[in-house]
């Protein structure tokens, strides 16, 4: 067999030759229109005489006119001449962000100190005497749902496995975890709502947006958050802090995380808006947040190293969105206010990957945050609970495994509390 | 040996046949077969037909529509939202669907009772849902939505209005109705919905071909295959089906006009596509939520086709084409199909909204079965009543609602109260098996992690590794016109008689099993259990 390439197989050479030869030899024939039209009589011109006399107009050719409709404006160069430049710098932190230092960074970032284990007091009895026993199946039909038997199949990302690089698997197709938060989170409220009366009175709103500048030592961070669901209600909280607890504020300190600064793992940037900006605006009757719902989508939160996000990074960024839309709401109520605010503003705060779920409280006391001395915002925060523990198909058969009916309490305790 | 075992097989044989009389009163002939080329071919259609309604796996009936194509059926593509010009006909005839225009929609409801339950609730809802509007209005929404982009027809605001009254109105009324906490509310769920439909005049290209083949059939209709996709803002299913609107002995006398529309639908500017053709109404089987209650859809696309002068019928295509899609997909999860046609009529509520004006449509359900000569000889129709387009408020000023119409949220709160009962005396799943109904049902381990995996890859539609082979130009010049290269070896599909779009869906090789992974050890490809 020959190795070399099997180019111009068909030669064409021949053919044009022929092709040549063929058309060399053509001789005009002559029509039988002239023969016909003199047998009818009709005069015959010329065709040159005719066209002798007429001038050849240049056609100007008219310019098109743009088509405005698909015409997209270029980006503006990233330079000092952008629009939205500023000279101070700004640490930007965004919905994905994750904070190296976990809790402790983002204590420090919002001044907040934990002065209890677990929840609130109050809250915490709420919740035992809570009896949902007639809503788990309903909430376990709405977990198959939002995990296994929607029909949205989509490319998930690709499976690696360490202990060999380069294999590569096949692509699965799925249901994907923005989807898989938004079902379940939607669900449960819907559930939250028709169970109970006091929380039909909660607004649930999706994609909120809040963006919320602070100043702390000297630099200007900015939260640009996304509420994946906030519940609002007309009236705000009463404050969840007792009086032992408010004493206690003083006596504990401010984690340490040196040498880190607080600012670590924040984007710096020159290009942004410094604005406030509720969720809601001052026309609604409902514009107190009550509850965030914001999700942790495995595909977008990311550790800017490459490491699996932990447990504590993650109770971080309740925290931050819980400060976040705390300090949002207070200058909704109060204005910009420098120090202490007239009463405590509390929001409550679900985090949830679909399967854990991390329940939390941001008590707001004061906006001054530099240093470490004086009045501390508080934070209650329950371990990881999970609510299941398996739900897929497991082995061809759609499976719901270790259901764990803490969860709803819980959610239903801040639903409707 | 082999011979002695033989000899046996053969003496059985023998003793068996022996003991059947060898003559009997009246001659016995086999029947006689038309064997024209179109019986034959509607014969065989029957054989897979039945075929597929024997099957009792629900998901293996779905899989055998596709089992004759791996690359999939070529069917032309119907998407929600994209309503071509003057397609009310084309949407009626290919869903047989009669509109009814002498009755209004609530005179069904009048008929059942609903108006009367609905006054006392109005006020209760009503402030609510006044209060639900004003705030979606006053939400600052992040600018890039977590959700799927849709391209240009996203409403973020008017979706956003219909999932705030939908929860406003279950919320507030599922204690006095518990159908409305029982059923399941999907968000934006994916409905994709095929059927087949005859009566078609056959595009020109075949004709040149029949023309040549000369086998009799010049000017036959043809089957055309569509393939629906839509994505609804949201919709509600329940365990037990709502009541028929009009019964068997009152559709009768309905006139069914049907308007007949026998032209290509391409010629509306639809394209084609080529894929494996779906039936999922939202959710997997398995789900026991399967009938449906009502669906709002977007009619956001209404705003960018305001030039055209169809304002009044472009809704009622798109209520049309996505109410019987989403019955029939539904249908389908029943054990019925595109080749058999359902045994009780199924009902299903429509709105088509963009938050402000809201339009109404009843859709029942009578029959699916429209492929070939059912296209005309199939008497039943399907239903569709509608109301015009209504406007719930003018605007929102200083945080109040103006110009509110209560007679739109009548019409809503008819739809939420209209309660599903249990159908007695019918049985619901005629075409499946008793106990195996589902994948999940099979107790052969290896068949069913099989089946699971092998469906939903199918009902993925990725595409294949390798495209299907082509006849390229350069073929077709010098190789199928003009045989100018007779010395080359045959290897090309169409140099071996092949049609490469025609593969089985089957036919391939199964995968690999390593040596490791092997429970025999010379079987090295994996067992496979298509349908």
């Amino acid at each position: 067999m020959r190795l070399t390439h099997s180019l111009w197989k068909q030669h064409l050479g021949r053919m044009a030759k022929k092709n040549w030869k063929a058309h060399g030899k053509k001789v005009i024939q002559e029509s039988d229109e002239l023969k016909n039209l003199e047998q009818l009589g009709l005069p015959v011109i010329d065709i040159n005489e005719v066209v002798k006399d007429m001038k050849i107009v240049e056609r100007v050719k008219e310019e098109e006119p743009k088509d405005l409709k698909h015409w997209v404006e270029p980006p503006p160069v990233m330079n000092n001449l952008h629009p939205l430049y500023k000279a101070r710098q700004c640490y930007m932190h965004k919905n994905n962000t994750v904070l190296i230092g976990g809790l402790d960074q983002a204590k420090i970032i919002a001044k907040a100190v934990e002065v209890k284990d677990g929840l609130p007091k109050m809250l915490e009895e709420k919740i035992e005497q809570l009896n949902v026993a007639d809503m788990h199946k309903l909430v376990k039909r709405s977990i198959l749902a939002s995990h296994v038997f929607d029909a949205q199949q989509v490319k998930l990302p690709k499976l690696h496995d360490p202990s060999r690089p380069a294999w590569q698997f096949p692509r699965v197709y799925g249901i994907s975890d923005q989807r898989r938060n938004y079902l379940l989170c939607e669900k449960l409220v819907q559930l939250c709502n028709s169970w109970s009366q006091k929380s039909s009175a909660l607004f649930a709103v999706n994609n909120g947006r809040c963006v919320v500048p602070i100043e702390k030592e000297g630099d200007l961070i900015q939260f640009d958050l996304t509420l994946n669901m906030a519940l609002l209600s007309s009236v705000p909280h009463e404050k969840f802090s007792s009086q032992e607890e408010e004493e206690n504020i003083y006596k504990i300190d401010l984690p340490d995380i040196y040498p880190l600064k607080h600012t670590v793992s924040c984007e710096k940037t020159h290009f942004y808006e410094s604005k406030d900006i509720f969720p809601v605006n001052k026309f609604s009757k409902f514009s107190h947040l009550h509850t965030i719902i914001i999700h942790h989508n495995e595909t977008q939160i990311k550790n800017l190293h490459e490491t699996k996000v932990l447990e504590g990074q993650l109770v971080g960024r309740c925290l931050l969105h819980g400060f976040a839309a705390a300090v949002s709401q207070a200058r909704q109520l109060f204005g910009e206010v420098e120090k202490e605010l007239p009463f405590p503003v509390s929001i409550q705060c679900i985090q949830t990957d679909g399967r854990l779920f991390d329940f939390s409280i941001f008590q707001l006391n004061t906006l001054d945050l530099n240093g470490s001395e004086g009045m501390k915002n508080m934070f209650w925060v329950l371990p990881h609970l999970e609510l299941f523990s398996l739900c897929a198909y497991d082995e061809g058969r759609p499976t719901l495994q270790g259901y764990n009916p803490e969860v709803l309490k819980n959610f239903m305790a801040f639903c409707t509390h | 040996m082999s011979v002695l075992r033989m000899r046996c097989h053969c003496v059985k044989f023998i003793r068996r046949f022996s003991v059947l009389p060898e003559y009997t009163e009246k001659p016995e002939y086999p029947p006689i077969l038309d064997l024209s080329r179109d019986a034959v071919k509607k014969r065989n259609d029957e054989v897979w037909h039945n075929k597929i309604k024997n099957l009792e796996i629900l998901e293996e009936k779905l899989m055998e529509v596709n089992m004759p194509r791996y690359y999939g059926w070529p069917c032309i593509g119907l998407y929600e939202g994209k309503v071509p010009y003057g397609s009310l006909q084309f949407a009626q005839y290919i869903t047989r669907t009669f509109i009814v225009t002498q009755q209004e929609l609530p005179m069904l409801y009048q008929a059942a009772g609903i108006v009367d339950l609905c006054a006392p609730i109005l006020d209760h809802v009503k402030n609510s849902i006044k209060e639900a509007i004003v705030l979606e209005h006053a939400v600052e929404r992040s600018p890039s939505g977590e959700l799927e982009d849709n391209g240009d027809d996203v409403n973020e605001l008017g979706d956003a209005i219909v999932h705030q009254i939908n929860r406003v109105i279950i919320s507030s009324l599922s204690a006095d109705f518990p159908h409305l906490q029982t059923c399941q509310v999907d968000h934006f769920p994916r409905i994709e919905s095929f059927w087949i439909v005859g009566g078609i005049d056959p595009p020109k290209r075949l004709e040149k071909i029949r023309k040549t083949s000369n086998n009799g059939d010049l000017g036959k209709p043809v089957d055309v295959k569509f393939q629906y996709l839509g994505r609804p803002i949201a919709q509600l299913r329940h365990e037990l089906p709502l009541q028929p609107a009009a019964i068997e002995s009152e559709i009768q006398k309905i006139e069914s006009n049907v308007p007949e529309f026998h032209y290509d639908p391409r010629v509306l500017g639809i394209d084609k596509l080529q894929r494996h053709v779906t039936n999922i109404p939202g959710f997997w089987p398995g789900d026991k939520s399967e009938f449906p209650l009502m669906s709002f859809h977007s009619s956001k696309y209404l705003a960018n086709r305001s030039s055209f002068d169809d304002s009044e019928a472009a809704p009622y295509v798109h209520a049309v084409l996505a109410s019987f899609a989403w019955l029939q997909a539904l249908a389908c999860y029943k054990g019925f199909s595109t080749f058999q046609d359902v045994t009780y009529p199924l009902l299903t509520q429509t709105v088509l909204t963009d938050g402000q004006y809201w339009s109404f449509y009843v859709y029942q359900l009578n029959t699916m079965l429209l492929h070939s000569s059912h296209a005309t000889e199939n008497q039943k129709c399907n239903l569709c009543w509608g109301t015009k387009k209504l406007k719930l408020f003018d605007k929102i000023e200083n945080g109040k609602v103006v110009g509110f119409n209560e007679e739109v949220l009548k019409i809503l709160l008819y739809f939420y109260l209209n309660v599903p009962h249990v159908r007695s005396g019918v049985e619901l799943k005629p075409y499946l098996g008793v106990n195996n109904r589902y994948i999940a049902d099979i107790p052969e381990k290896d068949k069913r992690v099989w089946l699971e995996k092998h469906f939903k890859h199918m009902y993925s539609n990725r595409p294949r590794k390798l495209l299907a082979d082509e006849l390229y130009h350069w073929e077709k010049i010098y190789k199928v016109d003009h045989k100018t290269r007779p010395q080359e070896p045959r290897r090309r599909p169409f140099e071996l008689g092949q049609v490469p779009l025609e593969r089985r869906y089957d036919d391939h090789t199964p995968a690999y099993v390593r040596k490791s992974e092997r429970t025999v050890k010379w079987k090295k490809f994996e067992k496979t259990y298509y349908p």
